[in-house]
């Protein structure tokens, strides 16, 4: 492969030998270590390889021996260049992508993050451009050292972190800190009370003596576990009690809404601004005047990716649309569509570690809006820790 | 009996001889050789010191040349010395 390349770089002919006696060339050639090859005998003689510049100098001694010689074929650089000289174009074109090529290559193009769980790339990106490392920037200006030094600093969920800026692509690997788990304090003896009113339903009672049963009503704050506990030669003990209780409990949400509100509408009109991003660079390729008033901006960036690398050239879109603001008068079925909406977003942030057991919903239509007015049925753990003080043998609860 | 005193001559070490290394009969290194007379498909015919080698057969061809040895690549069907 290598000698292709060689042979090629240098240029070589395919050539045809005829005449009386064409043996005597390859002896001539064999005596005077001009290299050759792919020998095949012909009907007139044989046909062969050899360097172009070989092939320049066996000119003459083929005279001498009476052979005559053709070129069948050229192949290689120098016919290349050749056939292309009155191409300058061509030849800049070349150099300039070569120089390019070179310049770019100094800049990073991407930062990719590897080992990131719980730490956003977003995150680490941001934290990455607070230390000036970030995507366009010299490489040569890169002190790999300083910007991890810095990232660990900024980012205590950080355990370990490197920075690896050989090719364009600069990898940041990353290790994250694991936290260590809470441990439960279990010295001091405590009671288990309800935080709310509820039936029981389910008790689950790692430690201390259960004073409810299942189906028992309890109100709030009333003794569900006791930490006094019996010991086998019938003297008593205080204990860190520790159970999950869990009780059906009332809930009652009620959501108001007015009867008349603002709405802003998405109009048709908008603005636009374009930029094309080069390394660091943002070029402008739209202007536009900002309007006053209520607005919402969109933002789009496309990066041009070629072979899994995304190459520091894209194109960022700015879009802002005016919003028109207009009064709204709501019907009693947008109002209920509305509110249940509402509900169910109530629902899914307060009731979101409870499973709801029943649930009835109305809406009233009130003096100014509507109403709607939920009753919930949730069971949850009703559990609450009461800490005991004890103070020589008394017991302060 | 009078055990003679004079040992054989290695083989590779008589001057002026060619060394034939034959593989099978598609392969043929000829060591010793001072030139070619004739190149063709079914002939190839070389000079070496003492005598000149004809090496027939079908496809033949010359793959590899030196100044004192050439490789002969095909199917070779026959060999002649020609003194």
């Amino acid at each position: 492969m290598l000698l292709k390349i060689i042979r090629l770089l240098r240029g070589y002919v395919v050539f045809a030998v005829s005449g009386a006696f064409p043996e005597r060339l390859i002896n001539l050639l064999n005596t005077r270590g001009i290299r050759y090859w792919d020998i095949v005998p012909s009907e007139y003689g044989f046909s062969g390889c050899m360097l172009l510049s070989d092939y320049l100098r066996i000119r003459p001694t083929a005279r001498r021996v009476r052979v005559r010689l053709r070129v069948k074929e050229r192949r290689g650089l120098p016919f290349f260049a050749c056939r292309y000289r009155s191409r300058k174009g061509l030849l800049i074109g070349a150099a300039a992508s070569l120089v390019i090529l070179m310049f770019l290559s100094q800049f990073v193009w991407d930062v990719r993050f590897v080992g990131n769980d719980k730490i956003s790339s977003s995150q680490l990106y941001s934290a990455c451009e607070k230390c000036g490392f970030r995507v366009g920037m010299f490489k040569g200006s890169l002190d790999v050292i300083e910007v991890e030094r810095k990232l660990e600093l900024m980012l205590p969920d950080i355990r370990w972190l490197s920075v690896n800026a050989l090719n364009n692509v600069a990898t940041v690997e990353i290790k994250e800190r694991e936290k260590k788990p809470k441990l439960a304090e279990r010295t001091y003896p405590c009671n288990i009370k309800a935080s709310e009113d509820g039936v029981i339903t389910n008790i689950i009672t790692h430690s201390g003596t259960c004073e409810v049963k299942r189906g028992s009503a309890v109100t709030r704050n009333q003794l569900l576990v006791n930490s006094v506990v019996a010991s086998g030669d019938e003297s008593l003990r205080y204990v860190h009690s520790d159970a999950e209780i869990f009780a059906d409990v009332r809930r009652n949400k009620r959501i108001i809404i007015p009867k008349t509100n603002n709405k802003l509408t998405l109009g048709d009109k908008y603005t636009e601004k374009e930029n094309l991003k080069f390394l660091f660079f943002d070029i402008p390729l739209s202007f536009s005047s900002s309007l006053d008033g209520t607005k919402l901006m969109t933002y789009s960036e496309e990066a041009v990716v070629g072979n899994d690398v995304t190459l520091p050239l894209g194109r960022t879109l700015e879009r802002t649309y005016y919003l028109s603001q207009s009064r709204q008068t709501l019907s009693k079925k947008q109002a209920e569509s509305l509110l249940k909406t509402r509900l169910a977003l109530c629902e899914c942030f307060a009731f979101g570690n409870c499973e709801i057991r029943q649930k009835s919903a109305f809406v009233t239509e009130t003096e100014g809006g509507f109403a709607l007015n939920a009753d919930f049925v949730i069971n949850k753990n009703i559990a609450k820790e009461q800490k005991l003080y004890i103070k020589g043998s008394d017991m302060v609860q | 009996m009078k055990k003679s005193s004079k040992k054989p001559k290695p083989f590779e070490l008589s001057c002026f001889k060619p060394v034939l290394e034959f593989t099978g009969d598609e392969h043929v290194l000829v060591e010793g050789s001072t030139g070619v007379v004739r190149y063709e498909n079914e002939l190839i015919k070389l000079n070496t010191r003492s005598m000149a080698i004809c090496f027939y057969g079908r496809g033949l061809r010359l793959t590899c040349i030196s100044p004192t040895a050439v490789i002969i690549e095909g199917c070779i069907t026959k060999t002649e010395f020609v003194r």
